[in-house]
């Protein structure tokens, strides 16, 4: 009786048992049913590098998360075994069994693919980032992708590499900045570690200042801008530089055509404090001294730049870092073509330099909240100098920005929030001339600085709603104040602004605001999955841009002012709406996107014809705005694995600006929509690397684009015995189309050599099959005062390199 | 690298050089556009107003000339002084009875055989500061054949008014006197003479040299009320004996001074990447009926003042260089004299300060 009682009691007590039993060896938690945390951080071991969007997936509860920029994850798991699995593209895989009982740190480090196989490309992320987050228009570049592709003069170049991508376009070969979706170059907020850029170039537009060593990766936004980045319109282009590296020293440096580098990174305090020093310099007046025009052979050039990071973790929640940037650059041409003073003078001399810090703290709370305070100064100094006694002059001006950000982040793995608060100051020195000496003929003249302020809150969050939505939200308000001392001009009413109309002068003290301006600048965007490896998105935002460049040359020139917004300059508000269709093939091999954007543009500039804005105070009376439209449907095929990899783009793209302007003799083109000068319907990029083997590797490289809008004279006629040219209908015409092929290979050190001292070579042809490629058209009307029936007018191209260009750099490391 | 036009900046210069093709266009249609070229200043007169037709950029002809108008000046006191018509569309004031003045202003009128109405802005003669001096500056220059290539400097002097804005154009013209009017060649190849067959001149007779397509500009934005230098051009040191040249120095009104500036910009254009994108140069003549009429080209008013000078080039040690045009060449001198051809080339007036 006993056994039979007792049997049905032990299978009634095992039945009861069993489900706990097994949940149990489960989740051992749900009988201790506390919640323990795993956090850590993943590092690539070559570099000792933290690694942004590495994927660590928990087996036991099919959970996962990507790394964030720090490469911090975190997790929250009942206490128990797991099998942590962490992956990244181009290294081994790791997996790693842990015991949680208590909180646990753990620092990860990951191994390169010696075969480097699954080389990295354009996006550094985890690979099906491109379908699964809400991102639209954004894209990122990590230094290896940039240094592989072939470049001009073997210069590894951040914003050339860009230009791959579709949608980002430059007015050509030689010219600054970047046109991103119809913008202006100065539509681009550039930040490296936090520090405001405001001219990217060296040598007046063919390489741009970030150095590729030091660089981490690029977080490049078209469309899709959180609401933690404000003040420019186009695009937003996040530099990140390296950690500096912990726990022992490395050398790098590198020979090349154009420019040499240095650096040097290493613990001062063993895992707590380190430091990061980068030098470039260049003095490529070899090259000038080739070339057979003795007034080309006359330019004289030179810059050189240096970067410094300092990092301190006070433990594993906190930590600051601190960079410094500075760069110089000096140019001095025959002549004073460029200058507009009209002093004919025997040369000028360029400088300009870029100067910034950055501080910034991050202390984390807890794994899911964490805190950053961001502080940064970016200072542009452009100026320029003749030295001849009778009209030596010197020309400085100058643009700063100095700002702080704090923000607060919530991130897990529904949510990535963050909140925050920004308040900038600008301050813009338009133009001092001061005679260079005592005998000079040049009076003083100097603008007055222009000050303004701008205050930003904003909220963003990256809201996972379901395995099939996910949407990011965020709300920006931006307020903006023009700020005294300084003096406002007063017009005619009802008549075109000019200096000979001013009536009247107001002056404002110091502190008091001459004009504010604000607004709400909303940013959406959705996600939504169309199965496993497909995902259709929307996306919408407004910026608002309260500071402007001020250019009426076809590509901006270094000494090119800043503009605060003042009463009679608005600022510009851009609205974009953007959609795609995402699709990866073959387990993530393949990627396939297809964007559109709609984007408009309020108070676009423009410039009134024949003024000269050097050392203009009323900007006003040179200045028009108008509004600009631009549209484009952007594709994209990328393979991400294999020998083979890269991407094939193309955009088509429509970008039109109209102006109302009041002058009569802008009455021309004034009311109607025409072309930007940066306007190119069809753009095609094919970008491919091959890797032979561990140590040869070839990549190419083929662009082709529309031609640039370019005016052709409709007519000629006479004055005063001089044949003068029509010009009416603005940009209708255009250049023939660009196409250009570039071949690379690189040779990295054999993986086998245990040797410290690496060598890198890497040689590649820029324009293989020496294509002119027109920069621009214009036209030459021959003067012969004798036989006037000869004079014909005769059209011309031009093209900036009109040839191939080979390249040898060598890199090593130690 | 020897052949790489890397570049750069050739953008920058004005000089054309391998990186620039010349290219077909095509050519358009076109609408033409009724294009006033005149001027009057406070030299003695007569003064020339010039109306025609725009042309397809292409094309090599001269300008269509617009017949028939009636042209006239109007100054600020109502006064109104006719023009007349010397050839096809070129009208011509009376020198006797019309003098600029500097502090008047003029209006040119127009109005057209077909009825049209057209009216400049009015134009403010102002005054031009004198020419204070001209002085020159020896430069020796050898070519990269190793040829010398000396040559002079010529600059002018002149003051600033103060406390006005003052906008400049600098021209300049070099006479010499001409003592053939005619040379014929006739090379005779056997010999490996070649002679040549010379004609005096029947009277005296100048040649000018000048350079139509320099527009020298300046303005005093940076350099109020101060003594201007300026490089005005410069000559050939091929002979000792002293070089003449009348220097004119104009005072323009500011909308004429981007007028030319304007086209100074257009016509150097390089194509560069600093360059402004060109754009249609807005005139000062209006059709007062129809402001959306573009009319083309500058009524201008302009305050002159000229210095003539002979360049001494003798203070200069070394000798100028040999000239060889003659070597194996026979002159034949002709019998009869040969005119001077009035033009842009040649005059028989005698020049100011000559």
């Amino acid at each position: 009786m006993k056994k039979r009682c007792g049997l049905p009691g032990l299978c009634f007590l095992l039945f009861w048992m069993v489900p706990i039993l097994l949940r149990a060896q489960e989740t051992p938690s749900l009988l201790k049913n506390r919640e323990v945390n795993f956090r850590g951080v993943v590092k690539s071991k070559d570099e000792n590098l933290p690694l942004t969007g590495a994927n660590v997936l928990v087996r036991e509860t099919k959970e996962g998360a990507y790394t964030d920029i720090n490469g911090f994850f975190s997790f929250q798991l009942p206490q128990g075994d797991y099998t942590f699995i962490v992956s990244y593209i181009g290294y081994e895989s790791m997996k790693i069994q842990l015991n949680l009982i208590k909180d646990t740190v753990q620092l990860l480090y990951l191994e390169p693919l010696t075969n480097f196989l699954e080389e990295i490309q354009v996006s550094g992320e985890s690979q099906d980032r491109n379908i699964a987050t809400p991102n639209l228009g954004a894209a990122r570049l990590s230094s290896t992708t940039i240094k592989a592709l072939p470049s001009l003069l073997g210069e590894a170049d951040v914003l050339k590499g860009l230009q791959l991508l579709p949608g980002v376009t430059s007015v050509g070969e030689g010219a600054t900045g970047l046109n991103v979706r119809g913008g202006n170059i100065d539509q681009n907020l550039i930040l490296m570690d936090d520090i405001p850029v405001f001219y990217s170039s060296h040598l007046l537009g063919f390489f741009s200042v970030f150095n590729p060593d030091v660089m981490r990766d690029v977080t490049f936004y078209r469309g899709g801008i959180p609401a933690g980045y404000g003040g420019r319109t186009a695009s937003v282009l996040d530099i990140r530089l390296k950690d500096p590296a912990a726990d022992k020293w490395l050398y790098q440096g590198g020979v090349g055509l154009i420019s040499s580098r240095m650096m040097a990174e290493g613990p001062l305090v063993r895992e707590k404090l380190s430091v990061l020093i980068a030098a470039r310099g260049s003095a490529p007046n070899y090259i000038f001294k080739t070339l057979p025009d003795p007034s080309l052979r006359e330019i004289d050039a030179n810059f050189y730049e240096f970067t410094a990071k300092l990092r301190y973790r006070f433990s594993d929640y906190d930590q600051l870092v601190f960079t410094g940037f500075f760069s110089e650059d000096a140019f001095r041409i025959p002549g004073d073509s460029l200058t507009a003073l009209e002093v004919n003078a025997s040369s000028t001399l360029f400088k300009w330099r870029n100067l910034g810090a950055s501080g910034r703290w991050n202390h984390f709370f807890n794994d899911e909240l964490s805190f950053q305070v961001a502080g940064a100064i970016g200072a542009y100094q452009p100026g320029f100098s003749i030295p001849d006694e009778a009209y030596a002059a010197e020309f400085t001006s100058g643009v700063e920005q100095r700002y702080v950000k704090a923000s607060l982040k919530q991130f897990n793995n529904k949510h990535s929030a963050e909140l925050g608060v920004i308040l900038s100051g600008y301050r813009i020195q338009p133009g001092d001339l001061q005679p260079g000496s005592g005998l000079s003929a040049i009076n003083a003249m100097t603008l007055s600085p222009e000050r303004s302020t701008e205050a930003a809150a904003f909220v963003n969050d990256e809201w996972t709603i379901s395995d099939n939505i996910s949407v990011m939200a965020g709300l920006r308000y931006s307020w903006y104040s023009y700020n005294g001392p300084g003096r406002v001009f007063q017009y005619e009413p009802g008549e075109p602004r000019d200096v000979s109309g001013i009536t009247d002068t107001v002056f404002y003290n110091k502190g008091e605001r001459i004009s504010t301006y604000s607004g709400f600048e909303p940013r959406l965007a959705v996600k939504i999955s169309t199965g496993p490896s497909g995902s259709i998105k929307f996306g919408y935002n407004r910026v608002i841009q309260y500071l402007q460049l001020v250019s009426n040359t076809t590509s901006a020139l270094p000494t090119d002012r800043w503009k605060s917004s003042d009463p009679y300059t608005k600022p510009q508000v851009a609205d974009q709406v953007s959609a795609g269709i995402f699709r990866n093939f073959k387990n993530n091999e393949y990627e396939v996107g297809l964007e559109g954007y709609y984007k408009l543009v309020q108070n676009m500039p423009d410039y009134r014809s024949g003024v000269s804005l050097l050392l203009l105070e009323a900007t006003e009376t040179a200045i028009l705005q108008g509004d600009g439209r631009a549209y484009g449907v952007e594709l994209l095929v990328r393979k991400t694995k294999g020998r083979f990899t890269g991407w094939l783009s193309y955009t088509w793209s429509s970008t039109q600006l109209r102006i109302e302007s009041p002058y009569d003799e802008d009455r021309t083109f004034s009311g109607t929509y025409y072309p930007a000068n940066f306007d190119r319907p069809h753009v095609g990029n094919f970008s491919a690397t091959y890797r032979q083997n561990r140590r040869i590797s070839f990549s190419v490289n083929f662009t082709f684009s529309s031609g640039r809008p370019v005016t052709f004279p409709e007519s000629k006629y006479t004055v005063d015995g001089v044949f003068i040219p029509n010009y009416i209908n603005r940009n209708e015409d255009r250049t023939p189309s660009y196409h250009r092929l570039d071949l690379g290979m690189k040779i990295d050190p054999d993986p086998r050599n245990t040797k410290r001292w690496k060598s890198y070579w890497s040689f590649s042809l820029y324009n293989v099959y020496a294509r002119r490629n027109p920069y621009s058209l214009f036209f030459r009307t021959k003067n012969n005062t004798a036989y006037r029936a000869l004079n014909k007018v005769e059209a011309y191209r031009l093209a900036t390199i009109g040839t191939i260009v080979p390249a040898i750099t060598y890199e090593f490391k130690f | 690298m020897k052949n790489t036009c890397i570049a750069l900046l050739l953008v920058l210069l004005a000089s054309l050089n391998a990186c620039i093709d010349p290219i077909d266009t095509g050519t358009e249609d076109i609408v033409p556009k009724l294009v006033v070229d005149g001027q009057i200043t406070n030299l003695p007169g007569p003064y020339t107003v010039k109306l025609g037709q725009s042309e397809p950029y292409d094309n090599a002809s001269l300008t269509r000339p617009v017949a028939n108008a009636t042209v006239f000046i109007m100054d600020d006191e109502g006064s109104r002084f006719d023009l007349t018509e010397t050839s096809r569309g070129t009208y011509r004031t009376d020198s006797v009875s019309f003098q600029g003045m500097p502090g008047r202003t003029y209006t040119l009128h127009i109005l057209t055989e077909n009825g049209k109405e057209y009216q400049s802005q009015p134009q403010f003669l102002q005054a031009s500061p004198p020419v204070d001096t001209i002085f020159s500056r020896f430069v020796e220059e050898v070519s990269a054949e190793g040829i010398a290539r000396d040559y002079f400097e010529v600059y002018l002097k002149t003051r600033d008014t103060p406390g006005e804005r003052n906008f400049y154009r600098w021209k300049w013209a070099h006479y010499e006197s001409l003592k053939y009017c005619k040379q014929t060649y006739a090379p005779d190849t056997e010999n490996g003479i070649n002679y040549r067959l010379y004609s005096f001149c029947c009277e005296p007779c100048w040649k000018i040299s000048k350079c139509n397509n320099c527009i020298d500009l300046a303005n005093d934005q940076f350099t109020d009320g101060r003594t201007i230098e300026r490089l005005i051009t410069t000559i050939p040191y091929d002979s000792k004996d002293d070089y003449f040249m009348i220097i004119e120095q104009h005072a323009l009104q500011e909308r004429a001074y981007r007028f030319w500036n304007s086209v100074v910009g257009q016509t150097n254009n390089t194509g560069g990447i600093f360059d402004n994108p060109p754009a249609s140069i807005p005139g000062n003549i209006a059709n007062i009926n129809d402001a959306e009429e573009q009319v083309l080209g500058l009524f201008t008013a302009i305050g002159v003042t000229r210095k003539s000078v002979y360049i001494k080039r003798d203070y200069v040690l070394k000798p100028p260089p040999q000239d060889n045009s003659g070597i194996g060449v026979q002159i034949l001198l002709s019998p009869v004299c040969e005119p001077c051809q009035e033009g842009i080339v040649r005059t028989a007036i005698r020049p100011p300060g000559w």
